[in-house]
């Protein structure tokens, strides 16, 4: 872990501008009518621009194994806390039992109370 | 040894201890604490195994009940299980193994203590105030909506908590990284410094998630909004899913540790090198990793969905496995070793006895089918305190009788201890095995009545109970006693290998008069075959 | 972690080992910190798919050029900070404390930005709690109540991000001052590095709630 090499200025200034123009391209995504697509779109370029800091603001680009390590794992742990959880909701009132003669399970979530009224 | 002052005797003000940057002294004042908490826990314990006697409820209220385990679980989880064996073997000993001279923030480990004290202070404060009824994981929406006792209190105590842990957790990984003496590669390094770097990871990972969870529940309590409230629009699920990514692995960070201290005490009285090191080592990084992945088998009954169910079922299957590997891995380096049945040596043994029944329970409780059966009975009671207390204390008290003389530099009676070993295992047995036949039979966990059917088991558990109290007040005694009028030890009593032990008893402030340097693996003992007159002695591979 | 009392603190060998330690410290910190947001994250991700048409039906409170005002102003704090850690290189020690000042400035900004909006928000009854008010809150028993948890994740994540901008802001202008009038302002470096790590993370957590709350 020798001090990093560090980012030259031209390059922070150029990766700035860069920043800024994603920044407009997402508003200006915003404006079309994508519809879901919205969310990804977002999404992507807010990951886009992560990584940019990341690597040049914040050097990991020089910066040792073991820090891009760090940041990889903190991001990680942050995706299994997500997918586990969302695993569960996405996963909910699926076909859950094989044999035809027993009632299947019912779920009862709150969005299940919200649309009460419209539902049935 | 006598020209060099030891860090006891370096400042004998109060001032000198509270403002102390030393890692040794700090690792003293958590000691104190945590004795203190851990009495205060068990006291609560002493109370319902009282009230549960008998069948009925005479002794205290059902109100009252479920304050005495709340109080219990919180204490005896935050304030006692997990900052144990890291806030105080570790402390004590992570930057003497690594041949450091301290920790690498030594004024972040000091405001680490502060902040345990503050959250301890909450705690305490929530015990006069009336207490908190909601057991140890504040399950909403009762903690948030119907529960009228200090939830919030409570819940900013194990907060400010969750802090310490996390800037203990984040010292350790930086110490371990960068300030290892030259020669000490990643795979010479005692296998405590493994398991500390796994606890580590897991309080630095997981504890964030509990803060975060326990503020929300504060916000649902002073806005009245519906975070967790399905009533007006809030998910009471979510709140589990966030509680126990954080508290499963939390589990291992109550397991971790012993785990190192075992692996410390097993080669040294067995008098051979580690079998398998480097699969123990692995093994505690598995758990740590996967650990992570696990946290639904606590939702199996909770409507989670089903699918989600048997991937987290799989996983917690998966954790076993590294878990088993070390148990294998202790039990072959015992086979042929000279084994002396030190005080120590017979915590570990009962160690891992306790633990493998622990286990083998978890992986029952992880079958769904079998779960559905037991949940919220004492089957898991008795499962989590095999791990726990049979595990885990079994561990931190034979960890403070492996490294006593190192910290004080006294030999306590050695036959009181090993008597004291065998009132441990024994009162822990009674207490905890009739517990899974309860349990079995249905008894539900968190009722202060029962059936009559059940009494004899009651009884038999309280009096285990009784008998493990006594083994927990007899060291306190004898330890303290060994302060004034134990013999002094020298600086390696056990001969054991170790960096530690190649410097005095206590050591000096800075711990090690010159830098060691490392120049073989770790666990090098002379295997009882051999040409055992040379006993193994550090200083010999230092230069 | 900021050691001031001498270059080069007792328990390590030499700076290097202090640098590093620093460096690392501050990352598995920067790592604890996105598992602490993620507790909201995770929530966020569950009531949004729970409640999607709220959620967009909340996001037209807010409006879209004021967010995207304020992540520019993030930007621009966090590349005049990475340039200051350049120009310290160099010894220019009066350049690093404008550099710092005008970032801290920045950072008002966008909390005076912040500010108007959360004003905004509560003048039309649309803070969580009791006096959160939903048109349709009393024709259904619940729609206005998940139009509600948008706006309680909204103002705890914003407001979580909000109380790490004023750390962030009174840390780089205590630094700025700090480093003006000390007398050895070389042996600042590791404040610097890490303070600088510090606002960068918390301009990237911003990055995501700007898509997450403002362009649904």
């Amino acid at each position: 872990m020798t001090s990093a090499k560090q980012v030259s200025s031209t390059q922070l200034i150029w990766t700035c501008v860069a920043l800024m123009l994603l920044l407009l391209l997402t508003v200006g995504l915003f404006q079309l009518p994508l519809g879901s697509a919205h969310l990804i779109a977002g999404l992507s370029i807010a990951f886009l621009k992560t990584l940019l800091i990341l690597a040049i603001f914040m050097n990991l680009k020089g910066g040792s194994g073991v820090l891009r390590l760090t940041a990889a794992v903190g991001i990680l742990w942050l995706c299994f806390a997500i997918l586990g959880i969302i695993s569960d909701y996405t996963t909910r009132g699926w076909q859950e039992t094989l044999d035809p003669g027993l009632e299947q399970g019912t779920h009862y979530s709150s969005s299940d109370r919200v649309e009460a009224s419209t539902a049935d | 040894m006598a020209t060099h002052q030891s860090y006891l005797s370096d400042g004998t003000t109060l001032r000198s201890w509270l403002m102390t940057l030393d890692h040794k002294r700090i690792a003293i004042l958590y000691m104190v604490s945590l004795t203190f908490f851990f009495f205060v826990g068990g006291a609560a314990a002493v109370l319902f195994r009282l009230e549960l006697i008998t069948p009925q409820g005479d002794l205290v209220s059902s109100d009252t009940y479920n304050r005495l385990f709340s109080i219990h679980g919180i204490i005896m989880v935050w304030f006692f299980l997990i900052p144990a064996v890291p806030n105080v073997l570790g402390n004590f000993l992570v930057p003497l193994m690594i041949g450091a001279r301290d920790l690498a923030f030594p004024r972040l480990n000091l405001a680490s203590w502060y902040l345990f004290m503050a959250g301890g202070l909450f705690t305490l404060y929530v015990v006069i105030a009336g207490g908190v009824d909601t057991g140890w994981t504040f399950y909403t929406p009762y903690s948030s909506t119907y529960a009228n006792s200090h939830v919030i209190l409570a819940a900013t105590g194990v907060f400010i908590t969750g802090f310490s842990s996390i800037l203990t957790g984040l010292n350790f990984i930086v110490t371990i990284h960068t300030m290892r003496c030259p020669g000490l590669k990643w795979f010479r390094l005692p296998l405590f410094i493994w398991s500390m770097y796994s606890t580590s990871l897991i309080m630095v990972l997981a504890t964030p998630i509990l803060a975060v969870t326990l503020a929300l529940v504060a916000v649902e309590r002073l806005l009245g909004v519906g975070i967790f409230d399905p009533g007006i629009g809030g998910d009471p699920l979510l709140f589990q899913h966030l509680f126990w990514f954080y508290s499963h692995p939390a589990v291992y960070i109550m397991i971790l540790p012993g785990m190192g201290v075992i692996s410390e005490i097993i080669p040294c009285f067995s008098r051979k090198p580690i079998f398998g090191y480097e699969f123990i080592a692995m093994a505690s990084l598995a758990i740590a990793i996967l650990g992570f992945l696990v946290w639904g088998h606590h939702m199996f009954v909770s409507g989670q969905s089903l699918y989600a169910g048997l991937f987290f079922s799989l996983l917690s299957m998966l954790v076993a496995v590294p878990s088993a590997v070390k148990v294998f891995n202790w039990t072959a380096t015992l086979y042929k070793g000279s084994i002396s049945l030190t005080t120590p040596m017979l915590y570990a043994l009962g160690f891992i006895g306790l633990f493998t029944m622990g286990g083998l329970t978890g992986i029952c409780l992880a079958t769904l089918a079998f779960d559905v059966h037991v949940h919220d009975t004492y089957f898991i009671i008795a499962h989590f305190h095999y791990i726990m207390v049979g595990g885990m204390v079994m561990a931190y008290l034979g960890g403070m009788h492996f490294w006593w003389p190192k910290i004080t530099g006294r030999m306590y009676s050695e036959w009181l201890g090993r008597i004291n070993a065998l009132i441990v295992f024994a009162g822990f047995n009674m207490t905890f095995f009739p517990q899974f036949i309860l349990g079995y039979l249905g008894n539900p966990r968190r009722y202060h009545t029962y059936p009559g059917e059940f009494q004899v088991f009651h009884i038999m558990s309280t009096l285990g109970a009784s008998i493990l109290g006594i083994g927990y007040l007899l060291p306190l005694f004898y330890l303290l006693w060994s302060l004034k009028y134990g013999k002094r030890a020298c600086d390696n009593p056990w001969d054991a290998t170790g960096l530690e032990w190649a410097t005095t008893s206590p050591p000096p402030a800075h711990n090690f008069r010159e830098t060691p340097v490392i120049r073989e693996p770790a666990y090098q003992y002379e295997t009882p075959h051999s040409d055992s007159k040379n006993k193994p002695n550090p200083k010999t591979r230092l230069t | 972690m900021n050691r001031t009392s001498s270059i080069v603190a007792m328990q390590f060998d030499d700076s290097e080992q202090q640098h590093s330690a620093a460096l690392l410290g501050m990352w598995i910190f920067l790592a604890t910190e996105v598992l602490f947001f993620g507790g909201l994250f995770v929530a966020y991700t569950v009531y949004r798919y729970e409640y999607s048409d709220a959620f967009a039906e909340g996001s037209e409170h807010l409006a879209i050029w004021s967010g995207a005002v304020m992540t520019g102003l993030l930007l621009m704090g966090s590349l005049l900070i990475a340039l200051s850690e350049n120009v310290f290189e160099r010894d220019h020690m009066h350049r690093v404390f404008w550099n710092l000042i005008s970032t801290a400035v920045l950072g008002i900004l966008f909390l005076s930005f912040e500010f108007y909006e959360y004003h905004d928000l509560i003048k039309h009854q649309l803070f969580p709690g009791a006096a959160f008010h939903w048109p349709e809150k009393q024709s259904t028993p619940l729609s206005g109540r998940s139009v509600e948890i948008y706006f309680v994740l909204f103002f705890c994540m914003t407001g979580l991000h909000a109380l790490h901008m004023i750390i962030g802001i009174s840390l780089v202008s205590g630094l700025a001052f700090y480093l003006r009038y000390s007398k050895n302002p070389r042996r600042l470096k590791n404040p610097l590095t890490v303070i600088g790590l510090y606002w960068h993370f918390v301009d990237i957590i911003w990055i995501f709630l700007f898509p997450l709350f403002y362009l649904i």
